[in-house]
């Protein structure tokens, strides 16, 4: 998207994700994170989870998707994103993620983006802020 | 200067001491070209101004800035 496309308010589409057990293990070794959290179903169930958890930032990673893809997409440089991290997300589970334009500045060309992704029940996992500069 | 400080101490990491008007790319070393683009754009959206290009390019330091800012009548 061009920069004078984007208007605030703006909604992306929410787009429906799910990372495997395969795509954890191979972010495991990409990222070293290897807890058990993340590898051991049996493990994550003595911490009261239903299953294995995809890593935090695995899941965030889809929000670089919205903004190298979706918005604005390929003319864009990621400047900065916080993360707050609310539900954890299981291996398998369906999962969609939504990005909100906030605010847009002419003079630098920034748009700051609410990411938000939500769980299976359409509860919030992860949501932060977005700032990408359109090049 | 109540709002602009918190603005300034989050993006260029410096305390409430080393704030001054002399501020510039030179003497704070956080205060490169990408926070200084999230910084005009954390004050455009904090005191609902806009900048031009032109200013923003021209701006040398704080001083700069804020003057720019009282000039959009904001008062600081």
């Amino acid at each position: 998207m061009k920069f004078e496309d984007i208007n605030v308010g703006y909604e992306t589409e929410p787009v429906l994700c799910s990372f495997s057990e395969e795509d954890i293990k191979a972010f495991a070794k990409l990222s070293g994170d290897q807890s058990p959290l993340h590898l051991d179903d049996g493990f994550a169930r003595t911490k009261g989870y239903k299953g294995r958890l995809a890593h935090g930032l695995l899941v965030a990673s889809k929000f670089s998707y919205l903004v190298g893809m979706v918005i604005p997409g390929k003319d864009s440089l990621y400047l900065s994103q916080n993360l707050n991290f609310h539900r954890p997300i299981l291996a398998g589970e369906k999962f969609k993620v939504k990005g909100t334009v906030v605010s847009k500045s002419e003079s630098t060309k920034i748009v700051e983006i609410k990411m938000e992704i939500f769980d299976s029940e359409g509860r919030v996992a992860v949501e932060g802020r977005a700032l990408v500069k359109i090049i | 200067m109540d709002k602009l400080i918190p603005i300034i101490q989050k993006i260029f990491k410096v305390s409430a001491q080393e704030i001054n008007d002399e501020m510039s790319p030179s003497t704070i070393p956080d205060w490169d070209s990408m926070n200084y683009l999230i910084f005009i754009s954390e004050l455009e959206k904090e005191f609902k101004v806009q900048f031009t290009v032109d200013e923003t390019m021209e701006a040398k330091n704080l001083g700069d800035i804020k003057r720019y800012l009282v000039n959009k009548g904001i008062k600081l």
